[in-house]
C-alpha cells in the first residue's frame, strides 16, 4: 500500500463527489478484496459481479466509516460478509464447511504454541509454481488467511476483525495452512 | 554448478503467489457506475478551448491599455496591486494544493 495514502483526505475527497478520489481508493484496496474474494467464490464471473458489489457498498455507507479501524479492514470486512452473503443465497451452501470446527479450533485457547510451529522449508525457485498449486489446495479460509497475512501483511487483530473471527482462530488457520502446505510440498517436490 | 536460489515458506508465498486477476478495469466500472459515464473531451475542443481563452486574454489586456491611458496613475496602480494579490493568492493556493494531491499519490 502506498504509504503516503492518506484515508481521511481521500474519504473527505470521495464524499465530496471526486471520480478520481475513488479510483485511487478502488485501485488502493482492489488487491486486498481480491484476496477475500477469490479463495471465497473463485475465479469466475460471480467474482467481477461482487467485486463490483463491495466497492458500492463502500460508496453508499462510506459516510458512516467512524474511523474505529483501518479503512483497509473496514473495506476487507464489507468484502468478506458481501462474499458470505452470495455464498448463502445463490448456492445455498453449508457456511460452517468454510470454517474448521470448535473441536479444531481450540488448539491456541489451550496451548501457548506460535503459528510459525510447523518449522522452517526452503523452497527452490524451480518449485514455485508448484507451491501456488498447493496454495490453491488449501480450504477457502485458509487461503484467504493467507494471503492477508502474507501478501497484504495484515496482523492477525486486522484478520480476524475482516474475517469476524477470533485471532486464536486466525493463528489456527494459518498453522494448518502452513502445516498443509509442507505436507503437500513435501509429497510432490524434493526439499 | 551454481546452487538454485531458495526462499523460506512465509516469503516465497508473499512474493510470489498470484491472485487472478479481473477480466475487467474494476476501478473504472465501478465508478462509472456510481458517478456516470466519463464525459470524454475531444482534443479539438481542448485547442478550440484554448484558443478562445488566449482571445479574451488579449481583448482584456487591449481593453485596460486603453481604460489605462484615461485613468489617473494611482488608479491605475491600485488597480495593479489588486490583480497582482489575486493572483498571487491564487499561485500560493495552487502549491498548496499541489502538495496535497502529490501526497494523496
Amino acid at each position: 500500500m502506498h504509504r503516503g495514502f492518506d484515508e481521511k483526505y481521500i474519504i473527505k475527497e470521495v464524499l465530496s463527489g471526486n471520480r478520481e478520489a475513488f479510483v485511487l481508493l478502488i485501485k488502493q484496496y482492489e488487491g486486498l478484496v481480491l484476496h477475500i474474494v477469490t479463495p471465497l467464490i473463485g475465479v469466475n464471473e460471480d467474482r467481477e459481479d461482487i467485486c463490483q458489489d463491495i466497492f458500492i457498498k463502500v460508496f453508499e455507507k462510506l459516510n458512516s466509516f467512524q474511523f474505529n479501524s483501518k479503512l483497509g479492514t473496514w473495506i476487507g470486512n464489507i468484502a468478506y460478509n458481501t462474499s458470505i452473503n452470495f455464498l448463502r443465497k445463490k448456492r445455498n451452501i453449508l457456511l460452517s464447511s468454510l470454517v474448521m470446527p470448535e473441536n479444531e479450533l481450540s488448539f491456541f485457547e489451550t496451548t501457548s504454541a506460535d503459528f510459525n510451529s510447523p518449522e522452517q522449508i526452503f523452497i527452490k525457485q524451480e518449485d514455485i509454481s508448484q507451491l501456488n498449486l498447493m496454495i490453491d489446495k488449501l480450504t477457502e479460509i485458509q487461503k484467504a488467511t493467507l494471503l492477508l497475512f502474507y501478501q497484504d501483511e495484515l496482523s492477525l487483530e486486522e484478520i480476524s476483525k475482516i474475517l469476524e473471527m477470533p485471532v486464536n482462530t486466525v493463528k489456527s488457520h494459518l498453522f494448518r495452512a502452513k502445516k498443509s502446505l509442507k505436507q503437500l510440498m513435501t509429497q510432490n517436490i524434493k526439499l | 554448478m551454481k546452487e538454485k536460489e531458495q526462499y523460506s515458506l512465509d516469503e516465497a508465498i508473499g512474493k510470489f503467489y498470484k491472485t487472478e486477476p479481473l477480466k475487467i478495469d474494476l476501478a473504472k466500472t465501478v465508478a462509472n457506475s456510481v458517478f456516470g459515464e466519463e464525459k470524454k473531451v475531444s482534443v479539438f475542443f481542448d485547442k478550440m478551448l484554448y484558443f478562445i481563452v488566449c482571445l479574451i486574454a488579449v481583448g482584456a489586456v487591449i481593453y485596460c491599455i486603453s481604460l489605462f491611458s484615461k485613468l489617473s496613475i494611482s488608479s491605475v496602480m491600485l488597480f495593479l496591486i489588486i490583480v497582482v494579490s489575486f493572483f498571487g493568492l491564487s499561485v500560493k493556493e495552487h502549491s498548496v494544493l499541489s502538495k496535497k494531491v502529490l501526497n494523496f499519490l
